[in-house]
């Protein structure tokens, strides 16, 4: 399991990530200043840093110079200055990617994920039951054999996953998956649900809920 | 070309005309003189040598010999070979401008026939293959016959001693003209060196080294242009860097701005997001329904700030006179309710001038301020005394947690927090101080803050007390 480490002051900001993360699989810490970050990257080893770059006491820049001097652990930025100099100063510093405020929380943990990919950290394929899924090339495997999902199917089945084991309401899926300009049609959703029950075999785990929508029980 | 080069080339070139000019005055008289002198002695040797030509012709008569132009010719002959002027030379020319004698080289070319008419003595100056002759011409009556004498003097002298002095004159010009163009340009360089310097400067300055000054320390007008120069430099300083200040203002304020506005939007989305997406467990919902609560509300206390900040930095106020006691004892009144601590009031009466409502903001801030450091005996304590000069002092005294020394200086700053994280628990805004300051600015006061960590904090400003 990743251990993820969230330095970030705004404590509304760090419990959302640490909530999307941990629901996402991840173990997560989270530090409100530069100083305790110090501390715990000292003391514990990550696979990954998420880092905001205004911190009292110890700012992320000086932070990120510190971690690049002894570690080689992943960092992503995130920050409220979305000016492209200071993009290009966090890069130039060694952060591995950045991410501006106001983010959605899917493209953060997209993000997150890619990292890891590219550091090899995070499982390219990632077995679910007897399903294996290939984050980098889109590809989904039952029992060693490759099973063709369309697009849409495959952003469904990645919502599914990351949310796994809660109830997702119905119209937040279609949304999330086919864009919000489409008017909701409850057919396409339910087609495609159906479609990835029979070529997954996942007939029991995707279940339907009453009155709210889907929710993958792995 | 350099203004230098075109000083010493002016400079020479004046030399060199009037040098000329004079020159040619000095030889042209010497020359004159030395020619006038010449004639003289010349025209005296003539008269001397008519003289002995006609002692001899006199003796002719007296021995009764008689008189024919071969006879004279003969004697001029011998009186000129046995003279020793042997640079003289005679012609004789008859009645017919016949030449009968000559002994003058290249007479030819003389063209003698045209001044042997002359009625008087005359004389003329020719010139033959770079001899110059001085030819005198008389006239004798002899034997009913006119014959014509010339007398000719070489004269090459007066010439020669010209072109000698035009050749030195010629080497003392060059040299003159030479040294004079060393110095001239020695001290065109010396005096052009500053010009050069301030174009050194002004191009610095021009790429953008706004400290860049002139260092010249002449008192003639190279000096004053340099100090006028200095002047203007500091001036443009000056105002760019106040332009620049105000750009890093402005950055500043859009950077503080955007974060504060970018953060609890993001948690605002996140948490809604998360809510409409699952059906999440009670205690999250409760925690994700709070945090949006909580960072609502931190942006409508932001927005409201904001524009009241907006709406200052537009409008001009309009200040009225009223009585600040008074004043003070029914806001807390009215407002009270909103702060944990109690607020114990110290007024003297006084009338000032102000804006009623924005001193409200500005008290109601303070206020907010001091009882977010969480006073140790919960009470805020507002003290307003008559000081000298007219002035009313408003103190809002607080035994909270104070301000470390490294921040004082700086809390006015727009967005700028001390701790954040405290600071936001009570969804401070960092903008507070600055709004104060502001309103303050307006009412051309300004705050000022004592404060000690974890002993407490006093904030206090002055308004003009007005006579009523």
């Amino acid at each position: 399991m990743n251990k993820i480490l969230i330095v970030e002051d705004e404590i509304a900001i760090s419990d959302l990530i640490k909530i999307a993360l941990e629901n996402r699989g991840y173990m997560c810490q989270t530090a409100k200043d530069g100083e305790i970050a110090s501390n715990y990257i000292e003391k514990n080893v990550y696979d990954l840093i998420l880092l905001d770059i205004m911190l009292p006491k110890v700012d992320g820049y000086e932070l990120l110079d510190y971690i690049r001097k002894s570690y080689e652990t992943p960092t992503i930025f995130i920050t409220a200055k979305s000016q492209t100099e200071d993009k290009i100063k966090g890069l130039n510093l060694g952060a591995d990617d950045y991410i501006t405020k106001p983010f959605e929380i899917e493209e953060l943990v997209a993000r997150v994920e890619a990292v890891l990919r590219r550091y090899n950290k995070g499982n390219e394929e990632q077995n679910f039951g007897d399903v294996s899924i290939n984050f980098a090339n889109r590809s989904v495997k039952k029992l060693g054999k490759n099973v063709s999902l369309t697009p849409k199917e495959f952003d469904l089945l990645i919502l599914l996953i990351q949310n796994r084991n809660c109830a997702l309401y119905r119209e937040v899926i279609f949304e999330k998956v086919w864009g919000e300009e489409l008017e909701f049609e409850t057919r396409t959703l339910d087609l495609h649900i159906q479609r990835l029950r029979k070529k997954l075999g996942w007939k029991d785990k995707i279940k339907t809920v009453y009155k709210i929508g889907y929710m993958l029980e792995i | 070309m350099k203004f230098w080069k075109k000083l010493v080339l002016f400079v020479i070139t004046a030399i060199s005309i009037i040098l000329s000019i004079s020159r040619f005055y000095i030889v042209k008289n010497n020359f004159l003189n030395s020619l006038e002198n010449l004639v003289k002695q010349n025209s005296n040797q003539n008269i001397l040598e008519r003289y002995m030509l006609e002692n001899a012709i006199v003796n002719m008569i007296e021995t009764g010999e008689q008189i024919s132009n071969e006879k004279i010719i003969e004697n001029l002959k011998n009186m000129y070979e046995h003279s020793d002027n042997n640079s003289e030379a005679i012609a004789i020319y008859s009645e017919k401008y016949e030449q009968i004698y000559s002994n003058i080289k290249d007479i030819e070319s003389l063209n003698i026939e045209s001044i042997l008419d002359e009625e008087k003595e005359y004389y003329c100056l020719r010139e033959v293959k770079d001899s110059h002759y001085m030819l005198f011409s008389s006239h004798w009556f002899i034997n009913n016959e006119t014959i014509y004498i010339i007398n000719a003097y070489d004269v090459n002298t007066i010439y020669e001693e010209r072109d000698r002095q035009l050749r030195e004159i010629l080497i003392t010009d060059i040299i003159i003209l030479v040294i004079s163009s060393i110095v001239i340009s020695i001290f065109s360089i010396l005096l052009t060196k500053p010009i050069d310097s301030l174009n050194k400067t002004t191009k610095k300055i021009a790429s953008g080294n706004f400290s860049e000054r002139v260092n010249i320390k002449s008192k003639d007008e190279i000096g004053e242009l340099a100090n006028s120069f200095n002047l203007m430099a500091d001036q443009v300083e000056n105002k760019i860097n106040e332009l620049n200040l105000q750009v890093k203002q402005k950055n500043d304020f859009i950077n503080g701005f955007t974060h504060e506005l970018k953060t609890p939007m993001t948690a605002i989305v996140g948490y809604s997001d998360l809510l409409r997406l699952r059906n999440t467990d009670e205690e999250t919902s409760r925690k994700a329904i709070n945090y949006i609560y909580s960072e609502t509300k931190r942006l409508e206390k932001l927005s409201f700030k904001l524009m009241k900040l907006m709406s200052l930095s537009n409008e001009k106020i309009e200040l009225e006179v009223f009585e600040i006691s008074e004043f003070i004892e029914k806001m807390v009144k009215m407002e009270s309710i909103i702060f944990n601590s109690k607020i114990e009031l110290n007024l003297e009466k006084a009338y000032v001038k102000g804006d009623k409502e924005l001193l409200e903001v500005v008290i109601k801030n303070l206020l907010e301020n001091s009882d977010k450091s969480e006073p140790k005996d919960n009470k805020i304590v507002i003290k307003g005394e008559r000081r000298e000069n007219k002035k009313y002092r408003i103190s809002v005294i607080d035994k909270g947690c104070g301000i470390p020394k490294e921040h004082i200086n700086r809390v006015t700053e727009d967005f700028y927090m001390v701790d954040k994280a405290r600071s936001r628990e009570k969804s401070g805004s960092g903008i507070g101080l600055s709004l104060v300051k502001k309103i303050l600015n307006l009412h051309n006061s300004e705050i000022f803050i004592e404060s000690e960590e974890n002993i407490g904090t006093t904030a206090y400003f002055e308004l003009e007390e007005e006579a009523k």
